[in-house]
């Protein structure tokens, strides 16, 4: 480590001041103008004359610091007050850094306030970022004499080495999704927090008025429950978590039962126990055995998967198949629960059931036409129904989570005919109405759906922004059956995770849907949305960007270990994956360095130890301080059996290489070769 | 050129040597950074940091490899006694040969680091210490270390060199005065023998000593002249005769012992119950000078 | 060898020659002679009556060389080595009476007990191989080889050569005592020095000037340069020398390690040309004392620990 003062570019202020003034650029887009003003300014205070007072300077930064920290938490709050106070500390240790061992802070704290900034630019331009700060902050921690060039050169070369064990950590370092405190969920962090009285949203509030929810804004990250899955992970997209359902619709909302909720109606209409609800279904497959930590919402509801299976105490299966608690969930409480995720109903539906189930309120005329249309169209009520859905899925429809709600008595219609934006709430909503008009009984179902995986883990935390709403229809012969909007309108969605497992159940092939009797031009037209199958596109950096390196996340790596037959825990074996992996290229590295060391020694040098290796293995004693033309005599008056073949080698090894030049080298090497005495 | 006695490249006496691999502070900066980075990018699940973060972690790996390479190929010589005179600085100096090119190689002693020296491939360099601070006496530096770091200066490898004593005299007195000679010249007893040359005849010159045999050849008279005559009687230092405080009387002998060589005088030296008879001469001088740096007063 | 200007008789006809005169000292008359054909002294160090003055004049004898022999005493002056130029009346003037220098083999026996300034003298006219006298600047003949012996234990009296002085010698060496056979032999045997005066040449002082040619332009490879300047540094490094070897005597121990090449009979000096001059060349240099024999081993130890290039 150098003090000394070197040329600009090769000291290393300036390799410390450009990684900063990268970082600082990487802010920029979020900081005010005047703020970004200061921090130049305390940049610059680097240039004060050094024969001012030493007090003096650190009184004035502290200043500059305090004025620039103030006046941004008067303009921004303290988000922005605490960025802006910590990139101008970061500048004023940069201005006042002399000795190497402080430039080396300011770079490896410039590095995370580069990656702080560059946060929200997942694109080729945080690429670009990324590598520049690196270099810049290699060459920064140049520790050789060398000027710009020198330590560029360096810096490169570093980085080069780096890449194979870089580019393994990155493909097999176990992804665990953010932020970290869900992961604190997992190891039993409470759920309390958030959970205020009356503050309940879709998936758990007792009334649901369409467009009068939203899964962004605060408290969408709130966790409504922590499930352990024993023995196996579902697919996420596999997990419906129920919550209330509704038969009534009178135009503005949806009600549940109008004396809900009536304890001992609900009772005698459910099931106490879970064997006596098997009964009632035709089929119950995929058994799921999991715990969930609930955080107090105030409700009834349990949010067992659908269909549960077994139930924990204080429990019962409601008519609607919700797992319902006796009493409200005041407090944070954690309960085993079984579900079926395959499952065929085979219930009648009671008349009572069945006209609130297919009552509409006045409006939504167009929606009622169509319905009325599509029923007749088709006698067999499962072709109406898959109609309907194929309808909603090759419509043009598109899903939009904060989608205004059209409004009024014809919401829905406008919605389906008119907006053809949504959210899944509106959709299912909308759904029903048709459904409904088509003769289908059909309820709209609450909850929540899915879930973050914390991957590697058997951990699925369930928030406020996963609230879903989807569909069932009763079809004879097959009960209530599901159908969730969201799958058909977006079915990227939930795609992420064996999102094509959902899409076959749930849209119906279009070969289901004689287009032949298209009922009306709507029914007919074939929506063109469906994914393009042909044309090759060049890959271009951005869409392999994106592809490899900013979407490699833990359900990608869930499936390479999946796709490759392992079980078990999966951060096992991506750790393991990854020890084999390190030590792969380590090997490597070492190896290839052995090779170029060995490509270093001339070849007839290498020719000579090979044969002195060969002479060592028949059991002749080298001693490296002897002459070559000592072992001559040595082994022709010790090893008459090696002197004949071996003295001759040793002849042309003296005379190439102590004899005047014009030996025959390639004569030595090649009897160098032939000299084998062991060739068994 | 390196010295074999074993396959493995090394000397022998090298062999089982202490070695080891620290982080130096920048390499545990970073290395706090990419801990930083990596639960950022966790936090924020986001894989340019990722990217970040193991570009960094790889190439602070990379860079103990690097380091332990430095060091792996090189062979240390022994280090040469050095000395020096209280307040001046002594340089320890080892000559250190490599089959393979090293960089960043140092020689380092406690928290002192001799300057970076590279070595070219089956080549060799002198890498140099001064060693300021140090008090009068024989000191062995045995944990005196080789050291090579990486090039981003992040690692430090280090390995045992050899041990190296270093000698310091006393300070030197300038401008003292040699005691008045008394006693015997050393080589007075072998006067009769040691022939210095010969000079002109002046009477009363004892006859024994004309040369006779130039005399044949020449018309004037000369007489052989021995050593040991007048003006090299011996002189004589003793720590006891000076008066001051110990350093001070040390540092005053010193000087006097430097001063008696120049003067080309015979000295002898008394040092409590140590005696060093007479002589002169660079091993003479060495010998006084060394005896002074061990001095104890017991 | 094809050098076309390579005498017909070899140096180790008169290696043989010596041999029959100075019986089971092969290697030591080996080294005398490559001594010789570099161009250096000779110091041998030894008890007396160990045939150092017969090696000596047996090696003048069979090169037909001019030799003369100066006995050194505590009297002996610069002067009566070098010469004197004494007033002759009859001339009216100085006359230059050359002294025992000016010969080809010059034997000096026990050189520790002449007086250092004529220690000087000789020395100085060793590496000079001319002598200055009264202004007059002398040639020594060429070939100029110095034999110098010393008595390693007769110390009193005597002014043992300065180590630094050592330097001037390419190389020292000890006798020995002979075998039992040897020595038996020169029981048995004829009075040696009889014999010796019935020597005759093996080697013109032509062709001796051409092998010394040769061996000046005995070819010596990089990889042989390498392992002798690794030795050179070897001594330097280490702790039990007081001395390492200086510039000047690798160039020596490269001119001796050409010599013994030559000796052998070979076109290139080869490792084992310097590992066999390197004790007797290098042993005087490193500061160990008077010890010829634990010198030698402390150099032989070094040769042990450098690996040949």
């Amino acid at each position: 480590m150098t003090r000394s003062i070197l040329p600009w570019f090769a000291a290393p202020p300036s390799w410390s001041g450009l990684l900063l003034a990268l970082a600082l650029a990487g802010h920029a887009p979020a900081l005010p103008t005047w703020a970004l003003a200061g921090l130049i300014l305390a940049c610059m205070s680097r240039i004060l004359p050094p024969a001012w007072p030493a007090l003096a300077v650190a009184g004035a930064r502290l200043v500059l610091l305090v004025i620039l920290t103030g006046a941004a938490w008067f303009h921004g709050g303290v988000g922005l007050a605490i960025r802006v106070g910590l990139l101008a500390v970061l500048s004023l240790k940069w201005a006042e850094s002399r000795v190497d061992g402080e430039h080396r802070l300011v770079v490896a704290a410039s590095l995370l306030a580069l990656a702080l900034g560059i946060l929200a630019w997942q694109d080729l331009l945080g690429f670009i970022w990324v590598t520049v700060g690196l270099v810049l902050a290699l060459a920064a921690f140049h520790a050789r004499v060398g000027g710009a060039g020198a330590r560029l050169g360096n810096a490169l070369k570093r980085l080069a080495l780096a890449a194979p064990l870089a580019v393994v950590l990155f493909i097999f370092f176990p992804r665990i999704p953010g932020p970290l405190w869900d992961v604190g969920y997992t190891l039993g962090l409470p759920l309390t927090v958030f959970a205020e009285k009356g503050q309940t949203g879709l998936g758990m509030s007792t009334t649901l008025k369409p467009g009068g929810s939203s899964l962004h804004g605060p408290g969408s990250e709130r966790p409504v429950l922590v499930a352990e899955f024993k023995n196996y992970v579902p697919a996420t997209a596999l997990l419906y978590w129920r919550g209330p359902v509704f038969y009534d619709y009178d135009g503005q909302a949806w009600h549940l039962d109008a004396d809900f909720p009536n304890r001992a109606r609900m009772l005698k209409e459910g099931w106490r126990r879970s064997t006596s609800f098997k009964d009632s279904l035709a089929e119950a497959r995929q058994l799921t055995d999991y715990s969930v930590r609930l955080s107090p919402h105030g409700g009834l509801w349990l949010f067992g998967l659908d269909v549960p299976a077994g139930l924990t105490t204080e429990s019962y299966i409601s008519r609607d198949w919700q797992v319902m608690s006796i009493t409200p969930m005041r407090e944070e409480s954690t309960y085993r629960l079984k579900s079926w995720l395959r499952y065929r109903d085979a219930q009648p539906l009671d008349a009572d059931l069945r006209r609130r189930a297919l009552a509409l309120p006045a409006g939504n005329p167009r929606l009622k036409a169509l319905g009325a249309e599509l029923s007749h169209a088709y006698e067999e009520p499962r072709t109406t129904f898959a109609t309907a859905l194929a309808l909603l899925n090759r419509g043009g429809y598109r899903y939009a989570e904060d989608a205004p709600f059209p409004g009024g008595p014809e919401g829905y219609d406008r919605l389906w005919f008119e907006h053809k934006t949504g959210n899944a709430e509106q959709y299912a909503g909308a759904l029903t109405v048709l459904l409904r008009a088509a003769g289908i009984p059909a309820r709209l179902v609450t909850g929540f759906r899915g879930g973050k995986l914390m991957a590697l883990t058997d951990f699925v935390v369930v928030k406020r922004q996963h609230a879903h709403a989807w569909v069932e229809a009763w079809l004879p012969g097959q009960g209530w059956s599901r159908a969730d909007p969201s799958d058909l309108v977006a079915p990227e969605r939930f795609a992420g995770e064996a999102g094509k497992a959902v899409q076959p159940k749930a849209a119906p092939r279009p070969s289901q849907a004689p287009a032949a009797a298209a009922p009306s031009e709507q029914i007919a037209r074939p929506a063109a949305t469906a994914p393009a199958g042909g044309g090759l596109k060049l890959p271009d950096l951005e869409d392999w960007l994106g592809q490899w390196v900013i979407h490699l996340d833990g359900g990608r790596q869930a499936r390479w270990i999946s796709g490759a037959g392992l079980k078990g825990p999966g951060w096992l074996w991506l750790l393991a994956a990854l020890a084999l992996a390190v030590a792969g290229v380590s090997g490597a590295g070492w190896a290839w360095s052995r090779w170029q060391e060995r490509r270093a020694v001339p070849a007839d040098e290498r020719a000579w130890r090979g044969f002195a290796r060969r002479l060592r293995e028949a059991g002749v004693v080298l001693d490296p301080a002897e002459c070559p033309s000592r072992l001559a005599a040595r082994l022709e008056a010790d090893r008459p059996d090696l002197a004949p073949l071996a003295v001759p080698v040793i002849h042309l090894w003296t005379r190439l290489r102590y004899a005047p030049a014009g030996a025959d080298t390639a004569a030595f090497r090649a009897a160098a070769r032939r000299f084998k005495p062991n060739p068994f | 050129m390196r010295v074999v006695r074993d396959p493995s490249g090394l000397d022998a006496t090298q062999r089982h040597l202490w070695t080891g691999l620290y982080p130096t502070p920048g390499g545990v900066f970073l290395l706090l950074t990419t801990l930083l980075l990596l639960l950022t990018a966790i936090n924020y699940a986001n894989n340019l940091i990722f990217a970040m973060a193991f570009f960094v972690l790889a190439a602070w790996g990379q860079a103990a490899w690097e380091a332990w390479r430095n060091l792996a190929g090189v062979n240390v010589g022994e280090v040469r006694t050095v000395s020096a005179h209280a307040g001046e600085i002594p340089v320890l100096h080892v000559r250190v040969d490599s089959r393979r090119a090293a960089q960043g190689l140092s020689l380092s002693w406690r928290r002192l680091n001799g300057p970076v020296n590279e070595v070219p491939a089956r080549g060799q360099t002198r890498l140099v210490l001064p060693v300021p601070g140090l008090e009068r006496g024989e000191h062995v530096l045995d944990d005196l270390r080789l050291t090579a770091t990486d090039s981003l200066g992040l690692w430090r490898m280090s390995r045992s060199a050899r041990k190296a004593t270093v000698l310091i005299y006393p300070a030197v007195e300038r401008g003292v005065a040699l005691p008045g000679a008394w006693g015997e010249p050393a080589h007075r007893h072998m006067g009769g023998d040691a022939l210095e040359g010969i000079r002109p005849y002046r009477p009363g010159d004892p006859l024994v000593r004309v040369n006779w045999k130039v005399a044949a050849k020449r018309d004037d008279l000369v007489v052989n002249q021995f050593d040991g005559g007048q003006g090299s009687a011996a002189v004589w230092l003793d720590l006891a005769g000076e008066v001051g405080g110990l350093e001070a009387r040390l540092s005053r002998l010193a000087g006097q012992v430097l001063a008696a060589e120049e003067a080309g005088r015979e000295w002898g030296m008394r040092l409590g119950e140590q005696c060093l008879e007479p002589d002169s001469g660079e091993a003479h001088r060495h010998a006084c000078l060394t005896a002074l740096a061990r001095y104890r007063e017991s | 060898m094809d050098d076309p200007i390579l005498p017909k008789t070899t140096p180790t006809n008169v290696v043989d020659a010596i041999s029959t005169i100075v019986l089971d000292k092969e290697p030591q008359v080996r080294l005398a002679l490559a001594c010789l054909l570099a161009g250096g002294h000779l110091l041998i160090e030894d008890l007396p009556g160990l045939g150092k003055t017969l090696l000596a004049h047996a090696l003048a004898r069979t090169l037909g060389l001019e030799f003369k022999r100066v006995q050194c005493t505590n009297d002996l002056l610069p002067t009566d080595l070098l010469g004197v130029s004494i007033f002759h009346r009859e001339e009216n003037g100085f006359r230059f009476h050359p002294g025992p220098v000016f010969t080809q083999v010059l034997l000096a026996d026990e050189i520790n007990r002449a007086s250092p300034k004529t220690q000087s003298a000789l020395l100085e006219v060793m590496e000079e191989r001319q002598s200055t006298v009264d202004g007059e600047t002398r040639q020594l003949p060429r070939p100029f080889f110095v034999i110098a012996t010393q008595n390693p234990v007769d110390q009193l009296s005597t002014h043992p050569l300065p180590e630094a002085q050592l330097d001037r010698f390419l190389m020292r060496i000890g006798l020995g005592y002979p075998s039992v056979a040897a020595e038996l032999d020169i029981l048995r045997g004829e009075d040696r020095r009889v014999r010796l005066a019935a020597m005759t040449p093996v080697l013109s002082p032509k062709e001796l000037l051409d092998f010394q040619a040769v061996t000046a332009r005995m070819h010596a490879s990089t990889a042989l340069l390498a392992y002798l300047h690794a030795l050179v540094l070897r001594t330097r490094d280490s702790d039990r020398f007081r001395y390492g070897l200086s510039s000047r005597a690798a160039q020596a121990l490269l001119a001796a390690a050409r010599a013994w090449a030559v000796l052998r009979g070979g076109d290139h000096v080869l490792p084992a040309d310097v590992q066999a001059v390197f004790p007797a060349v290098a042993a005087h240099r490193l500061g160990l004392g008077a010890d010829t024999a634990k010198a030698e081993a402390a150099a032989r130890e070094i040769l042990a620990t450098v690996a040949v290039a």
